[in-house]
């Protein structure tokens, strides 16, 4: 899966924030994201569970919480702002332009619907086709992915859930949308059919050559499955870049931990865990988010935020002290750095 | 005591709940006192200073919702009334509920033969036609308040009983009944110390709206005349003024004892339905 | 399916049986000579003979409740003390004139009520849909025969739109066949009952979907439905409102039986000839075989009921598995 390098952007992200209205106060989920998917490419969002990624997901499907706010920023696809395109635009780019293959086939489909009759309404939803038609179309989507096609009669409870799974990404790519949303495709299944159904997902797309954006907390996932990647951080992008790139030469310490928290073959030594939690999006820190976390802080981190600079061909990443970070790596890969007191000492250390 | 004290802070968050409990608790209170405050006794008969019967008077400041037409005043039977709806309706909730969590309890604990047993009984008494049923009770039996609450109660412990034993299924998976098993807990220890204190929110639940459904039904019986014999209830008000073929001339005769059901009932409705919304967040939402 | 319909038969007859043996000794436990009980002098003297021979009144106890279930199992409930006709004769026309009212009247409140819940549920939060709940749960906290009364009062007394009660004018028709059914003067008749039982009925079905449906719209597959960028109506109807449609229809049974068995009030407000007023009439005439024999028919239709519309929610949720 190479990158060719000048690519037209086929979905543009640009400045998106997006604000919850919660009991406690309003909730800062995405602060100015903004993320390029070029055409053809499969581009992964790397992050913690609640750090946006989902929000952002569904604000490019435009199906955010009621209690979900726009502040700024738009989404193009194709030229079109999809933040100020009409609910019936919106509705018919839905599937038929962006599709989406969701965290749990089993909460996603209707338990009361058969299979083939849930792919055979987003198809005629979409095509003026008729029901028989739809039904030839489910079928050999069905077969596509590996589900025998006469199983569209039964129900999603009769399923195995590496079976809803396939059947949602036959969903998603019947109507051959130029892009496809991953949301964690396959946390809910067990390690041989995840590798499956990646395997599967792959091959579809070297076939059919729609681009996808791959959300997940799993740093390997993206490694082996795109070219390009993000990673998020309590709502905003702190790193992005080429996977090679942002894998192998990290300068966010955010991503240094993530890199750190892979379980290591070539080496010996045990995974890292990144210390603390991430911020309450009620109580966001002042300056770099990641700050209260990091080892390398230093006060104007606490005070300022970080803007993305770049830091190598297509490569950016938001922090105060990029300049320094090749130096501080070997130290980042140190079990002491993230979980000794003596994070304060390195500080000063440095000053 | 404790759940009780729960109860009111739980429906206390909602407006809803809010006015619906000042409502049930000025009921209450015009239970207590009602028999004194009334001007007249449920049966007295009002004679003005002629000495003539006052018949079927309209509300007027001496009888400020009318007389009937045997010259009773009918403000007087609705506050000797509240009591009844509320004694029988209070009784037969708490019958109904006390009933319904002892054989939820046992039946979904021990599951087994004795859960099926339990629930085959609970679904004879759910095949008795429930009106029907009273009132053939009522017809053979003496009519007083203790036959309508036991008559009301016998039919009507059965929903309560299925909803008990659902919960207590869900809860016997829980690990801290499998801890009180470990450490050599007696069955009757386990359900009663363990798993009872965790069914009292849907218990109270059930507490309010059998309550709801005890008042209109008692009122039902009071209506088909198969009311208390020497007692007034607000149904045997609406049966009179049926009976005597009057009730589309007089008004108010019929009007205060159908208003005063349909607000004390909607308003246990709505504590019910508060307090449900506190205790299961999932139908709260929004 | 067949083995869970097989079995469900068995248990209807179980709880048929039990129903009518504690009928059977509730009347007789009572104090007092169960012939006297039982037979009054006031009546005919046939009716007289046919009891005692019928019921073997002077036979013992238990001879008499053999007696008792074979008649119930053939439907033969003797004779009515008050008129020498036969208890199944009287009954016949009931049992039609009660289903009548009955059935179309929940029917038409469980659909109407589910989709007005529906529209409510999704359209949540609005000042009208507040006030719809205020109405419909007073509607729902107002005893039917006083509805009813309120009804006869504005409707017949005060329009003259409907005629208070009854089920045709009376002598208008010599015989109650399927015509009577199908006369304009029945369907007249017919309405202010079947509007005041439907309105009465309505408010439970409607605000059990509207909560069912504030639940699914949470769910992940009404979510899912928006981003397959199905139409709104389609995601409405087909998704949210036909799951939220489970539990509302696992109350059709109970609320059936409810409706059945509370037929009793509002056919004696509007002075319907069905079985329960038929029962009311009995119980004050202590006329002991009528009325054992529409509470047996109303067990009957409450148990078939709840059978049907357990079959039917098998229908309606595949997951249900019948074991």
């Amino acid at each position: 899966m190479t990158d060719p390098a000048p690519l037209s952007p086929l979905v543009e992200i640009a400045g998106l924030s997006v604000r919850f209205r919660t009991k406690r106060g309003p909730g800062d989920v995405l602060d100015a994201a903004s993320l390029v998917i070029p055409a053809g490419t499969s581009v992964g969002l790397v992050g913690e569970s609640g750090c946006g990624k989902s929000t952002l997901m569904k604000a490019v499907m435009g199906v955010l919480a009621d209690n979900a706010e726009i502040t700024a920023g738009q989404i193009l696809h194709n030229g079109t702002d999809l933040l100020r395109a009409d609910a019936e635009t919106l509705r018919r780019k839905r599937w038929a332009e962006i599709s989406m293959i969701t965290q749990s086939a089993l909460n996603s489909l209707n338990p009361v619907h058969t299979v083939g009759d849930q792919i055979v309404e987003a198809i005629r939803a979409h095509r003026p086709v008729s029901v028989a038609e739809a039904r030839e179309m489910a079928a050999q989507m069905l077969a596509l992915v590996g589900v025998e096609p006469r199983r569209a009669r039964d129900y999603p409870h009769q399923f195995s859930g590496g079976m809803r799974q396939r059947a949602i990404i036959a969903m998603a790519l019947v109507l051959q949308p130029g892009l496809v949303l991953a949301d964690e495709p396959t946390t809910s299944l067990d390690m041989i059919v995840q590798d499956q159904i990646f395997r599967k997902i792959r091959s579809l797309q070297a076939e059919l050559g729609f681009s996808m954006l791959l959300v997940t907390h799993d740093l390997a996932v993206v490694i082996e499955n795109c070219s390009r990647m993000a990673v998020m951080y309590a709502g905003r992008i702190v790193e992005e870049g080429l996977v090679a790139d942002v894998v192998n030469a990290p300068f966010h310490p955010y991503t240094l931990g993530l890199k750190n928290s892979l379980p290591r073959i070539d080496r010996t030594s045990e995974p890292i865990a990144i210390p603390g939690a991430p911020p309450d999006p009620v109580d966001m820190p002042q300056g770099c988010r990641f700050a209260p976390r990091c080892p390398f802080a230093l006060p104007v981190c606490r005070s300022q935020p970080p803007v993305l600079e770049t830091v190598g061909e297509g490569h950016r990443s938001a922090c105060h002290r990029n300049a320094e970070i090749p130096g501080l790596r070997p130290r980042a890969a140190r079990f002491a750095t993230w979980h000794d007191t003596a994070t304060t000492d390195i500080t000063e250390d440095i000053q | 005591m404790n759940a009780l004290v729960h109860f009111v802070q739980a429906v206390r968050q909602s407006r809803s709940g809010r006015i619906s409990l000042n409502i049930v608790t000025g009921f209450l209170v015009l239970a207590l006192i009602g028999p004194w405050i009334a001007p007249y006794g449920p049966f007295e008969r009002v004679y003005d200073g002629a000495g003539d019967l006052v018949r079927l008077s309209p509300p007027s400041a001496q009888h400020w919702l009318g007389t009937t037409n045997l010259g009773r005043d009918v403000l007087s039977q609705m506050l000797w009334g509240v009591r009844s709806a509320m004694i029988i309706g209070f009784a037969t909730a708490f019958g109904v509920v006390a009933i319904g969590v002892n054989i939820g309890l046992v039946s979904g604990y021990f599951g087994g033969r004795i859960d099926a047993l339990m629930m085959r009984i609970t679904d004879i008494f759910l095949g008795l036609p429930f009106l029907p049923f009273i009132i053939v009770i009522l017809s053979i039996t003496e009519r007083n308040t203790t036959t309508i609450i036991i008559a009301m109660t016998l039919v009507m412990w059965r929903s309560a009983a299925r909803v008990i034993r659902a919960q207590v299924l869900s809860l016997k998976q829980q690990p801290f009944v499998a801890a009180a098993r470990t450490t050599g807990g007696s069955n009757a220890t386990i359900i009663y110390r363990e798993i009872a204190p965790n069914i009292m929110p849907i218990a109270l639940v059930n507490v309010a709206f059998s309550l709801a459904w005890a008042i209109i039904t008692e009122a039902s019986i009071g209506f088909l005349g198969y009311g208390a014999a020497k007692s007034i209830s607000w149904g045997t008000i609406i049966h009179d003024a049926y009976a005597s073929q009057l009730m589309y001339q007089a008004w108010w005769w019929v009007m205060p004892p159908g208003i005063a059901i349909m607000v004390l009932v909607s308003s246990v409705y709505f504590l019910g339905r508060a307090y449900e919304h506190v205790i299961n967040p999932r139908l709260a939402r929004q | 399916m067949r083995q869970y319909i097989l079995r469900r038969c068995w248990h209807m007859l179980i709880t048929l049986f039990a129903l009518m043996t504690i009928m059977f000794f509730l009347f007789r436990l009572l104090p007092g000579d169960p012939a006297m009980t039982v037979i009054s002098s006031a009546m005919y003297p046939k009716a007289q003979e046919a009891m005692r021979a019928q019921f073997g009144l002077d036979k013992p106890l238990l001879q008499q409740y053999l007696i008792y279930l074979q008649n119930l199992i053939t439907f033969d409930f003797g004779y009515s003390f008050h008129s020498s006709r036969s208890v199944s004769e009287l009954l016949g026309g009931r049992i039609v004139n009660t289903l009548v009212l009955i059935l179309p009247s929940m029917i038409l409140a469980y659909l109407l009520g589910a989709v007005l819940g529906a529209l409510m549920g999704w359209y949540r939060g609005g000042r009208f849909e507040t006030a719809m709940v205020l109405v419909f749960t007073v509607l729902q906290a107002a005893p039917v025969f006083w509805l009813g009364m309120l009804a006869i009062l504005l409707f017949s007394i005060n329009l003259g739109w409907f005629p208070p009660g009854h089920l045709v004018t009376p002598g208008m028709f010599v015989n109650r066949d399927l015509w009577m059914y199908l006369s304009a003067d029945f369907l007249h008749h017919l309405a202010l009952p079947f509007i005041v039982h439907t309105s009465y009925q309505i408010a439970f079905p409607l605000l059990l979907m509207r909560s069912s449906m504030l639940s699914t719209a949470g769910e992940d597959f009404v979510e899912f439905a928006r981003i397959k960028g199905l139409p709104e109506r389609r995601i409405l109807f087909r998704h949210a409102a036909r799951n939220s449609m489970l539990p509302v229809a696992t109350t059709i049974p109970m609320i059936l039986g409810w409706a059945l068995a509370g037929s009793v009030v509002i056919e004696t407000v509007f002075s319907w000839p069905g079985l329960g007023l038929l029962m009311i009439e009995g119980v004050q005439r202590s006329d002991f075989p009528v009325v054992q024999a529409a509470f047996y028919l109303i067990a009957v239709l409450t148990i078939l009921g709840t059978f049907v519309a357990d079959i039917l929610y098998g229908i309606l949720d595949p997951r249900i598995v019948y074991d």
